[in-house]
């Protein structure tokens, strides 16, 4: 999962390294960007 | 220059504008665009630039028209299936706008070309059409090595996004994705498959961001990805912080030279 998307939390990106250890607080906006590549054969 | 009578009617829908008028649509035809990738993407956003009136187009593809493209390459027609789609994509803009001048590239962007091919007519503006991400990210280094501004965009499905990088403006494509994904993690719209308007609406925001550039109007998408959900209907605009950690643009940036990622399996091409 974390192979194709980038997080981020109130504007913020978070590191990779940090999807298992941050902690999300009530109110905070988290975005998932998703990995858009197209057709490739 | 000065305009002929054909063109005055012909552009006169863009020269009613206040943010265009003559001054504008000069500034159209003194332009340089370059879409790399004649595809789902690429096919709409040169025909829109062509109509437009830009100047001087440059498409880039190594590909033929094949039956399945047709559902969403637009720029592409039944009796060009089997045709280099540099080719097809020419003579569709010509006969829609003889004012055009289309350069072709008939190759696959790698870090040996890219350069080149960007110095070439030494485009304004470069609209990434293509469909993997080795391409995605080996055009954003090529843009930010060489400070030019491009338009950055995908679809699959029902979905769709898109950025807009300016040197010095915003983050770059980097900066929120960090590195390709891995060949198979990501489907591709073959795998997955894709509502063929996709690459319209899209390719078509993209025509739209080099029109603004080009003019000196609105707000780009810079520091912005615009989502899009066609089956929920809905656009969403998500701020994208700068990444002054990001490896070509960043403040340390570590890379200089361009980078060809690993193909997913199923991309190579005999």
């Amino acid at each position: 999962m974390q192979d194709y998307v980038t997080v981020q939390v109130n504007d913020e990106f978070v590191a990779r390294e940090e999807f298992e250890t941050r902690i999300i607080k009530e109110g905070d906006a988290v975005e998932f960007l998703y990995f858009m590549g197209g057709g490739a054969l | 220059m000065s305009f002929t009578d054909d063109q005055l009617e012909r552009y006169s829908r863009h020269i009613i504008l206040k943010e265009v008028g003559v001054k504008g649509q000069k500034k159209l035809l003194q332009s340089r665009v370059l879409v790399i990738g004649t595809g789902g993407l690429g096919a709409p956003a040169a025909m829109f630039l062509g109509a437009a009136g830009i100047g001087t187009i440059g498409l880039v593809d190594f590909d033929s028209v094949e039956l399945s493209n047709l559902q969403r390459q637009i720029i592409h027609l039944t009796k060009d299936v089997g045709k280099p789609k540099v080719i097809s994509g020419r003579e569709t803009i010509n006969e829609m706008n003889p004012d055009v001048d289309v350069v072709t590239y008939k190759e696959w962007v790698n870090s040996a070309n890219i350069k080149d091919i960007i110095k070439d007519r030494d485009y304004d503006f470069i609209i990434d059409g293509t469909d993997n991400f080795p391409a995605k990210f080996l055009i954003n280094d090529a843009c930010v090595l060489a400070k030019k501004p491009f338009s950055h965009a995908g679809i699959i499905r029902f979905q769709g996004q898109t950025m807009t990088y300016v040197p010095g403006k915003g983050p770059c494509y980097r900066c929120v994705f960090k590195n390709p994904p891995p060949p198979d993690a990501v489907p591709t719209c073959k795998q997955a498959g894709v509502l063929g308007v996709m690459g319209g609406v899209i390719g078509t925001l993209q025509a739209t961001e080099a029109l603004k550039f080009v003019l000196g109007v609105g707000e780009l998408l810079t520091g912005h990805l615009l989502t899009y959900d066609a089956l929920k209907m809905e656009f969403r605009k998500v701020k994208l912080p700068n990444n002054k950690s990001c490896q070509v643009c960043g403040e340390n940036a570590i890379i200089k030279e361009l980078v060809d990622y690993e193909q997913a399996a199923c991309d190579l091409k005999v």
